[in-house]
């Protein structure tokens, strides 16, 4: 049997095979579609500003966690079919920068706001990466499910930034909210461009069966006992 | 075919989603009544990738932006729907939008930019957009820049406009940057 997509509904009966018939087969064939997911993986870590050879090795970590059999197993009964390897392998990976990060906070990172302008006490305005914890990590899988999704970073603003608000209705009785109208304007586009936009990637999001297993995991919609496959 | 979920039930997802990352009206507020020296920050994770922190003062505003690479030398529009004049003796509130340039060298992997408004007390997080060249419209951007309190300088933004340009290769607005990139130059835009 092959296995060539790492996000399809196989990596699932792979992961059941291991874990309940101990398919070594099914072992290695995880392990190449794990390994397929490098770039996007090392890419990312550097992203959280982890240097090139580090990312590298906190990738390498990352793929070992996420592979070990009491991993996959834990996965495999917590999520069953649903389980999505991809997901598995970015907690690991975000694990992995987690520590790294606390361990390098003992260094000097960014210049503080104080140190730059002079004008402060206590230093108390360090911006730092953030100390990653679960809800951390849900909603940086959940953001990235969008963009990947909707493999487009204009679009990724605009639902960024128009669901900040409720509707376009304009009444603004909150802060922080955004009409589409507003939102446009912040991109510098018109209003035409993102109403047409907002109307296609909340309907690319709503048909997108990697961003609605992903808010089943996190636990954001019930399924309740529907079936959308 | 069937939708896997609804519009509604997006939408109540991405409320959800966030009303947990912002920080609430009223948490700011207690802040910058509490603590007046305390920054506000909001951390958006990738892939938007980007860290706002806000240092309240009495009479100025400390904002400073971290993010990773997708905001490597980018243009940035921030907006504050709720601002305060602090040094006037009669204070107004109001919507206020800057622009600012990121740096195109990195710390550690992390691009940081600070500025300061002076004479204006933020009482929230702002929104932040990242200009995309390849779909904005310059004429926007030309009034937005226009109406801004904070922006950089014609050079700076000349310099963008031309780090951008194979970006806008094949474009419809190309055009109209390469006219805005003249009318800079020229001193006539802002």
């Amino acid at each position: 049997m092959q296995h060539g997509n790492l996000f399809s509904g196989d990596v699932s009966e792979l992961i059941r095979a291991f874990v309940v018939e101990n398919d070594e087969a099914a072992y290695e064939q995880l392990g190449r579609l794990a390994l397929q997911r490098t770039p996007q993986l090392i890419a990312y870590a550097k992203g959280r500003g982890v240097p090139d050879p580090d990312a590298e090795d906190l990738v390498q970590d990352a793929f070992c966690d996420a592979l070990k059999p009491e991993s996959l197993k834990a996965i495999w009964q917590k999520h069953g079919e649903q389980v999505d390897l991809d997901t598995h392998l970015f907690t690991k990976l975000r694990g992995r920068i987690s520590t790294y990060t606390r361990k390098r906070q003992r260094r000097p990172r960014h210049l503080s706001l104080d140190s730059l302008l002079g004008t402060r006490g206590e230093p108390t305005a360090e911006p730092s990466l953030p100390a990653l914890d679960e809800e951390v990590d849900s909603r940086a899988l959940f953001w990235q499910a969008i963009y990947d999704c909707l493999q487009n970073d204009l679009d990724l603003q605009i639902l960024w930034l128009a669901t900040r608000t409720t509707d376009d209705s304009g009444t603004q009785s909150q802060r922080n909210c955004l009409t589409l109208k507003q939102v446009a304007q912040m991109l510098c586009i018109s209003h035409d461009n993102a109403r047409y936009r907002w109307s296609q990637a909340t309907k690319k999001l709503r048909n997108c069966p990697k961003f609605y297993r992903l808010c089943l995991e996190i636990g954001l919609i019930d399924d309740g006992g529907k079936n959308h496959a | 075919m069937r939708e896997l979920i609804t519009h509604e039930e997006l939408m109540r997802i991405l409320a959800a989603i966030q009303s947990e990352q912002e920080p609430s009206q009223a948490t700011l507020q207690a802040a910058a009544e509490d603590q007046p020296e305390q920054p506000l920050t909001l951390k958006l994770p990738e892939p938007i990738d980007l860290e706002i922190l806000v240092d309240p003062g009495s009479s100025d505003t400390i904002l400073c932006l971290t993010g990773g690479e997708k905001w490597r030398g980018a243009l940035v529009q921030c907006q504050w729907e709720s601002t305060v004049g602090a040094t006037s003796d009669k204070e107004t509130t109001g919507s206020l939008h800057i622009f600012l340039l990121m740096p195109t060298e990195a710390s550690l992997g992390r691009y940081q930019c600070i500025v300061t408004l002076k004479q204006h007390r933020l009482e929230t997080i702002p929104s932040v957009a990242r200009i995309v060249p390849r779909y904005s419209d310059p004429k926007e951007l030309q009034s937005r820049l226009q109406s801004a309190v904070l922006k950089p300088s014609a050079k700076e933004l000349i310099g963008w406009i031309d780090a951008n340009l194979r970006e806008l290769e094949g474009t419809r607005h190309r055009d109209r940057w390469m006219a805005l990139r003249q009318e800079l130059s020229e001193g006539r835009s802002l």
